[in-house]
């Protein structure tokens, strides 16, 4: 299977925090792929380093075989040529991101959402097919497509965020904690839907969440984060019996 | 009595040009900029020291004002706009008080404190605009406004604007939408710096002479002021504000109170407007112009094969 995501021996640092330390993860295209880890491991750090909005001390990222993200004064042929790719730019090559705490445009409506995701469309049609779409795959935006999304509730925020994400027609989505304070049974819808997107859509999914359960129940591959490090890598199954991961994370 | 009526209503639209300039950085951009004065006085200068120093005719002089207004917005927005809210205003807040004391000393082309006198009055196709017989440059300064607001208007209905809404309600999520931030930004910045070297220009030929002492920093406050009176976000009301803050600016002489009620009375009262609308209508007196973006791509949709 053709590798979409490529992230080699990435190093961020806030200062003399060592955020991240030669990280090394790869995204196969059609993949479900899953970050657990606890609070400040640098799970977040690392979705912010794929888009763009953390510089990298070392390492680089590759999407789609092209270099997006590349450290500071890394020396290439012989010249210092810092490489980094402004989120903007990032987002126009296909990745999307659902950011941690959904961060929706509150003061507009459900559909005014919709359209700034499609804001690099320009075929008037796709975007209206794109929406139309969304709302069959989320009745629940469909019904509040006038309402603003200050209004919604938490779940329904965090679908509109996803659905937001799905407008750009992106081949990865980011998923930054998607169940973030949402109870179990939305958790569970939300879940159901990532899995929908990836099976139907055919897009390739890059999740991190903290819900290690869930987290490894919908994905194929799955890697561990401790401190800013990688300490497992391997197929979902495996890490939700594995011993350390069922004492540590599944508090078994 | 009604001439200083006139004069109300032409300070009015000189301000709404700045008013809807502060708008589109304010009120859709989210950024706090209180650099309008410095603007305003590089139009003023550019209009004064062209047409008296070579002879420009006042029509040539405009784009050259507009430009110039533009390349300063650009070369101050690209390094100041990194910044956030409170920063931003101060950072913005020293670039005006710059210009002003450039002015102030620059002898040998601003003629310092003593500013630039005769400034020849527009012509427009062998008709004067006499600042003194007010009709026609009453109608001169509304045909600016109407163009401004017309254009303003068109943009916060376009991309731009959807840009611009979004990145004031969020900058990592616009970003990942795939908005260059800088760009829309910088953008905002450029236009509400060329349509006040816009006004500066008109108010250069409106009082015939040039001074540093008018392009103080109560300019910008009360520019800022107009915005959110009348409502951030909204064009209309940008104008309807810099209207009402003329009024009360000059309430004392048009009531012909102004031996009773000293000039510092202006400033106590736009703070207590200020203080009061945070209170009680925050959103300013229209509030903020729905856009309905999608509309437009609900109605093709109907019209569209499926």
């Amino acid at each position: 299977m053709k590798e979409l995501l490529s992230i080699d021996d990435i190093s961020v640092s806030y200062g003399n925090i060592k955020a991240l330390q030669q990280v090394s993860m790869h995204v196969n295209e059609g993949d479900i792929v899953c970050l657990i880890g606890a609070n400040g491991s640098g799970k977040s750090t690392l979705l912010k380093a794929i888009v763009g909005q953390e510089p990298l001390v070392s390492g680089s990222i590759t999407f789609d075989g092209e270099e997006i993200c590349r450290a500071r004064n890394e020396v290439v042929k012989g010249v210092k040529r810092p490489r980094i790719l402004t989120t903007d730019l990032i987002a126009a090559k296909g990745i999307a991101l659902v950011p941690e705490g959904r961060r929706v445009f509150a003061d507009m409506t459900v559909e005014e959402n919709l359209d700034m995701g499609a804001f690099l469309v320009r075929d008037e049609q796709l975007i209206a097919d794109r929406k139309e779409a969304m709302y069959d795959f989320f009745p629940i935006l469909g019904a509040r497509r006038r309402q603003k999304t200050r209004s919604l509730s938490g779940g329904e925020q965090q679908m509109m965020a996803i659905a937001r994400a799905l407008m750009s027609g992106p081949r990865l989505i980011l998923l930054d904690e998607p169940g973030l304070g949402l109870a179990p049974l939305v958790i569970a819808d939300i879940f159901e839907k990532i899995d929908m997107i990836n099976k139907q859509d055919k897009v390739t999914v890059f999740l991190v969440e903290q819900n290690a359960r869930m987290a490894l129940k919908a994905s194929t591959e799955g890697y561990v984060m401790e401190n800013g490090k990688i300490v497992l890598h391997d197929a979902s199954a495996s890490l939700l019996e594995n011993e350390k991961v069922r004492e540590a994370y599944l508090g078994e | 009595m009604f001439n200083f009526f006139l004069l109300i209503l032409i300070y009015s639209g000189i301000y709404a040009l700045m008013a809807l300039g502060q708008n589109i950085i304010t009120g859709y951009g989210g950024l706090l900029s209180l650099t309008q004065a410095g603007f305003f006085a590089i139009g003023s200068y550019a209009t004064a020291i062209l047409t008296t120093r070579f002879g420009w005719s006042f029509w040539a002089t405009l784009p050259a004002a507009l430009i110039l207004s533009a390349f300063f917005g650009l070369l101050i927005g690209l390094p100041t706009l990194r910044l956030k809210g409170d920063y931003l205003a101060i950072a913005t807040l020293g670039f005006g008080e710059i210009v002003r004391n450039v002015l102030n000393n620059w002898d040998s082309v601003t003629r310092g404190p003593m500013g630039i006198q005769r400034i020849p009055m527009p012509d427009l196709f062998g008709f004067t605009i006499n600042p003194y017989k007010k009709y026609a440059f009453l109608v001169m300064v509304f045909v600016f406004v109407g163009i401004a607001y017309f254009i303003f208007q068109r943009l916060a209905r376009s991309r731009m604007g959807r840009a611009l809404s979004a990145v004031r309600e969020d900058e990592i999520a616009a970003q990942s939408m795939g908005i260059n931030i800088t760009t829309y930004k910088v953008f905002a910045f450029i236009l509400g710096a060329s349509v006040a070297g816009l006004a500066g220009s008109l108010q250069a030929v409106f009082s015939l002479s040039v001074t540093p002492g008018t392009y103080t920093f109560m300019v910008s406050v009360m520019v800022l002021c107009m915005v959110v009176l009348g409502g951030m976000g909204n064009f209309k009301a940008s104008i309807l504000g810099a209207f009402i803050i003329q009024l009360i600016s000059y309430f004392p002489q048009l009531t012909g109170l102004s031996s009773v009620i000293p000039p510092q009375f202006k400033q106590i009262l736009f703070g207590l407007i200020l203080v009061v609308m945070m209170i009680w209508r925050p959103q300013g007196l229209l509030g903020r112009e729905e856009t309905r973006y999608g509309k437009k791509v609900a109605k093709s949709r109907k019209g569209g094969a499926r």
